[in-house]
């Protein structure tokens, strides 16, 4: 580490250590650090918080600007890291970051309203012609009744992996509609059963099926608006679609961090399943070890009476500006190059929002030898297709908590899935009442 | 020593109801050492006087002075004596959380105060170098915390790859899914039971170990058994450690925080992050920003152990100042 | 306790009986604490097991096989692959926080628990239940203030903000206050201030070397206590070379797959494996300060014996 940003950091550790000692005796020890001040007068000088995944890129934005002092603090990527940090810098009125990386982009929905009030609205800050240049609808996270929050680093758009191999060697075909997909669920549950073609568990279920089919759990009209509607039409067929899969086996409705699951996976009978775009880099190939040519992505299923193969959306993260930065224009700069910046963006591990980069994500790996065929035109085709109901709200948490109490607990018993969907819809109302949602069917 | 001076230095019945000798009583000339006894004291608890105010009582009052606030979406702050209380009280979580703080603690307290002492009784009958390894034993699974913890609990209740398969078997648990949200409270009061009771046992040990041998070997050679040396003259002369025991278990117990956490890291989503009143209270401060209610459920919890705890004090004189060894 | 010898005129008949009980007897106590052992033992074996393996034999292999030891030296230059091997620094400032930390809280709380048993003075009840508060308040009502407090002294993000909240250790004082009402004898310090002692002398000469097993219990509790500690560097430090262990690991772990299947995206040869020996080298320390502390509880056997 050469930059600027790290050796500040080594030389306020060396003043803490004193401080712990004074700090016995006297109160007058101060934390170098905490206020986002320059040491050089005439120096950008900016605070910013990643996870470690983006410390790379944070250093490539240094050599690429040495004008600016960057403090960069390494953030884990737990759910509340930020949301504590921020809120409590508030009470004490000091020790904001200018740039945080959101892990839990959902976070916005509360950094943005009250009591927090902490995300900068960047449609002043922001050219059109940057937004613009991300995925389309990959902002519509970000965007609050018509503000934009944040700007969207990547995105989990979701896509229908399988197994080629093993599809080839069974005689099936990749479904093209869900009813092709129940169908093939009900074959394999009798031919080959133990194999999988889905899993319903937490972020999956909700995410993957019940999103892409367009139930409105969480679709955000404004900062304090949302639609809950349990009964519409989008959520009857999914839970009637999983129906049959979850009593035949064909769907699992173990959690993915189960190693039951690892297990199903290490042992290649995944044969199907329908998730995130990152799904193939960091499940089949780093935790899976799924053998290599096998593995290739389709598009998603549509659903009946549509003609466009919506996806549901996991994970993704966002950079979000504070309001209370000095020098807005080189923080909006920051963490405008963090997202768009093509070279690095290309490096990330996951798929990138914006569209130029993802070009050159997708290109850097499409001689990846893992895959039977290159997943990337199937990720870009789904990339503007995740479907709008599914917004980031304050209440993010308990959605996945509640599907997984309410949906997922009911995945063995025969009473019809729906009749559990409903009552995932009747708690989330409450836990978007209970933050500050007015709720709208 | 007089007897009159340590009598009137016992807190005795006038003391209990809440009134003090009066300080007339003691001699209008002091000799010296009577007066350094009577300031010793002071000068042995005033540093952590010191620290008590600065970082349990301070902090705490000014916990009580927030929930006393509320924070809402667009109001901003205004006093509202009963407005955070009134909201945590009828939060809707909070009847799911407090059954299931309540179904833990009837499984976890109980079962872990008698394998406590029973432990610690039956190793301290032949005290050595293998029971002194077994306390090393049944204190490691204390010892793992934090996020890796996650990882160790995740694989214990997995029946695939746990060298507790047997007994999940048993059980009827199939995988971990289904583990940690069908069997919440049982798998949560083992862990529980596995982390907390080391350290228990090593504190009743020591006590043990601490009681003077003369009147141990008085009841032996008087033809006790080592059961009735256990239950009849062990036990009674370790009642303090018992109430303390009690009262800090029965705290933790309704605290419960670090066990759903740890499980809920490993199988995200599986286990509500409201699932413990404690985890509500931190919900409020680390989701919502809203310190106030948090302050007020962890009052509201701190009142529930301190019922408890005072009503052991009450019942066991734990406070008194007693002279039963002398 | 040995077996006393007061029994050796029993009849052989009733001897041979009582002997026969005791076997039972015995072996009865000896299945349980092996029954336990298990139950406590079995959870850390497997810890220790799984950092010799590898990712999918972590899985596939039978959890109580052995794996490759070269693979534990190879798991922990995986885990220094993080942050340029950040993991050191966590090491270090864990030591140094909870070290800290330890010293102020014996230095604070001997003296304090030995008064509260053994004299009598205004304001010790109240200090007793002031005590009992601390001990048991929840954290989440103290997140705030004390975030604000430190604030306020300018201490934020240094390492004071988090040793001194640590240092205050009140079940320290419980632990201490019951061992002098339970095993400290009145008459022994009566005598010695009828020898002239003054209270000082008493402290230092009498009531310390007797109290050695409970300066170890509180040496041990408060180092575990400051050990584990996550919530005051997560709330304190918002630096992450200042971070301990705990928060440290927590912030390696859920950066990669191992306990994050849902988003650890990290590049880092960081899985499964890795991720139990971090958890046995977070729990070492606290296992050799065990060590420690069980010579002190031995110790206890022969101030007993002084006492007679």
């Amino acid at each position: 580490m050469t930059t600027t940003g790290w050796r500040q950091r080594a030389q306020r550790a060396r003043i803490s250590t004193g401080c712990a000692i004074a700090g016995l005796f006297i109160a007058g020890c101060t934390a170098p650090g905490a206020s986002t001040g320059g040491d050089d007068d005439g120096a950008t000088s900016l605070t910013v918080w990643v996870d470690s995944t983006r410390t790379p890129g944070v250093e490539r934005y240094l050599e690429e600007h040495p004008d600016v002092d960057i403090r960069m603090t390494t953030i884990p990527s737990d759910p509340g890291y930020v949301l504590t940090q921020i809120s409590l810098a508030n009470q004490a009125d000091d020790g904001w970051p200018d740039v945080v990386f959101l892990n839990t982009p959902e976070d916005v929905a509360s950094l943005a309203a009250p009591p927090f009030d902490f995300a900068a609205p960047l449609d002043e800050l922001v050219d059109d012609e940057i937004t613009d240049g991300f995925v389309e609808g990959s902002l519509s996270g970000c965007t609050f009744g018509d503000t934009l929050y944040c700007l969207r680093n990547d995105i989990g758009q979701t896509v229908l992996w399988y197994n080629q191999a093993l599809m080839q060697e069974f005689g099936y075909e990749v479904p093209q509609t869900w009813s092709d997909y129940g169908a093939l669920g009900e074959r394999v549950a009798a031919e080959h059963p133990g194999y999988i073609i889905g899993g319903l568990n937490g972020k999956w279920g909700a995410g993957v099926y019940f999103e892409s089919s367009g139930c409105p759990t969480r679709d955000v009209i404004d900062l304090t608006t949302v639609r809950i509607d349990t009964s519409d039409p989008g959520c009857v067929r999914a839970a009637e679609l999983l129906d049959p899969l979850l009593a035949n086996g064909s769907v699992s409705a173990l959690s993915p961090s189960d190693p039951a699951f690892a297990q199903i996976g290490q042992e290649n009978r995944i044969l199907m399943l329908p998730a995130a775009s990152w799904y193939g880099e960091h499940r089949f190939k780093a935790a899976y070890e799924s053998p290599a040519g096998e593995m290739a992505a389709a598009p998603m299923p549509t659903w009946d009476g549509e003609d466009v193969p919506y996806s549901g959306s996991v994970g993704g993260g966002a950079f979000v500006v504070s309001r209370h930065a000095e020098d807005m224009d080189a923080a909006v700069d920051f963490a405008t190059w963090m997202t768009t910046n093509v070279d690095h963006q290309s490096e990330q591990p996951t798929y990138p929002a914006f569209a130029e980069a993802a070009e050159a994500w997708g290109a850097a790996r499409a001689a990846d030898p893992f895959y039977a065929e290159d997943p990337f035109p199937v990720m870009k085709d789904q990339a503007p297709l995740i479907r709008d109901t599914f917004g980031w709200v304050r209440y993010a948490n308990e959605w996945n908590n509640i599907f997984n109490e309410t949906v997922v607990a009911a995945a063995e018993s025969p009473e019809p899935l729906l009749e559990a969907v409903e009552e995932w819809g009747s708690r989330l109302t409450q836990a978007a009442e209970a933050t500050d949602y007015e709720v709208a069917r | 020593m007089t007897d009159t001076e340590t009598a009137g230095r016992r807190p005795a019945r006038a003391d209990r109801q809440g009134r003090r000798p009066a300080s007339g009583a003691e001699s209008t000339v002091e000799p010296p050492s009577k007066r350094r006894r009577r300031l010793a004291p002071y000068f042995f608890v005033a540093p952590y006087a010191l620290f008590l105010v600065g970082f349990g009582i301070a902090p705490a009052l000014y916990g009580l002075y927030t929930s006393l606030f509320t924070d809402s979406l667009g109001a901003g702050t205004e006093f509202a004596p009963l407005g955070n209380w009134g909201e945590v009280l009828t939060d809707y979580r909070l009847v799911d959380s407090a059954r299931n703080v309540a179904t833990y603690v009837a499984l976890w307290l109980p079962s872990m105060l008698m394998l406590i002492f029973a432990i610690a009784l039956v190793l301290h009958a032949r005290p050595g170098r293998f029971a002194a390894a077994m306390r090393f034993v049944y204190y490691i699974p204390g010892a793992i915390t934090g996020s890796a913890a996650a990882l160790l609990w995740l694989f214990m209740v997995s029946p695939q790859v746990s060298p507790f398969s047997p007994l999940l078997d048993l059980l009827g648990v199939e995988n971990a899914t289904e583990a940690v949200s069908a069997n919440t409270p049982l798998i949560l009061a083992l862990m529980g039971i596995a982390i907390h009771a080391g350290g228990w046992i090593l504190i009743v040990y020591a006590a043990l170990a601490a009681l003077p041998r003369d009147v141990l070997e008085a009841a032996v050679i008087d033809g006790a058994s080592s059961w009735q040396v256990a239950m009849r003259v062990k036990l009674p002369m370790v009642s303090r450690y018992a109430a303390l025991i009690l009262i800090a278990t029965f705290a933790a117990g309704t605290q419960v925080f670090v066990e759903p956490t740890v499980l809920a890291t490993g199988v995200p989503g599986q286990i509500s992050s409201t699932w413990s009143i404690n985890q509500l209270a931190y919900y409020y401060a680390t989701q919502q920003g809203d310190f106030g209610k948090a302050a007020a459920l962890s009052l509201a919890l701190l009142l529930v152990g301190l019922v408890v705890a005072l009503l052991v004090i009450y019942r066991t004189k734990f406070y008194r100042i007693d002279r039963g060894l002398s | 306790m040995a077996v006393p010898a007061t029994r050796h005129d029993h009849p052989p008949s009733r001897r041979a009986a009582e002997s026969a009980r005791r076997a039972a007897g015995r072996s009865l106590r000896l299945g349980f604490l092996l029954a336990c052992a298990i139950f406590f033992g079995l959870p850390v074996t497997w810890l220790l097991l799984a950092a010799t393996k590898t990712q999918t034999s972590i899985f596939s292999d039978h959890p109580l096989s052995v794996g490759s030891f070269g693979n534990i030296a190879q798991g922990w230059s995986n885990l220094l692959t993080f942050n340029d091997g950040e993991l050191v620094g966590w090491i270090w400032n864990s030591l140094y926080y909870a070290g800290s930390s330890v010293v102020i809280a014996v230095f604070l709380s001997v003296p304090a628990g030995y008064a509260l048993a053994k004299y009598d003075f205004a304001g010790r009840k109240a200090l007793l239940v002031l005590t009992l508060i601390g001990m048991i308040i929840p954290t989440a009502a103290l997140v705030l203030p004390l975030y604000l407090q430190m604030n306020a002294l300018g201490l934020l993000g240094t390492p004071a903000s988090v040793i001194l909240p640590l240092a205050f250790y009140p079940f320290a004082v419980y632990l201490c206050y019951v061992y002098c009402t339970t095993s400290l004898p009145d008459s022994l310090l009566e005598a010695a201030r009828v020898d002239g002692a003054s209270e000082a002398t008493l402290f230092f000469r009498i009531v310390l070397p007797l109290s050695k097993p409970v300066i170890g219990m509180i040496f041990f509790f408060s180092f575990v206590h400051a050990w584990t500690n996550f919530f005051l560097p997560f709330v304190m430090l918002s630096d992450d070379r200042t971070f301990n262990l705990q928060v440290g690991l927590m912030m390696l772990l859920q950066s990669t797959d191992a306990i994050n299947a849902e988003g650890g995206f990290s590049a880092l040869p960081i899985h499964q494996p890795e991720a139990a020996l971090a958890a046995l080298v977070a729990v070492a320390p606290v296992l050799v300060a065990f060590v420690f502390a069980q010579r002190y509880l031995t110790a206890s056997d022969v101030s007993g014996a002084e006492k007679g």
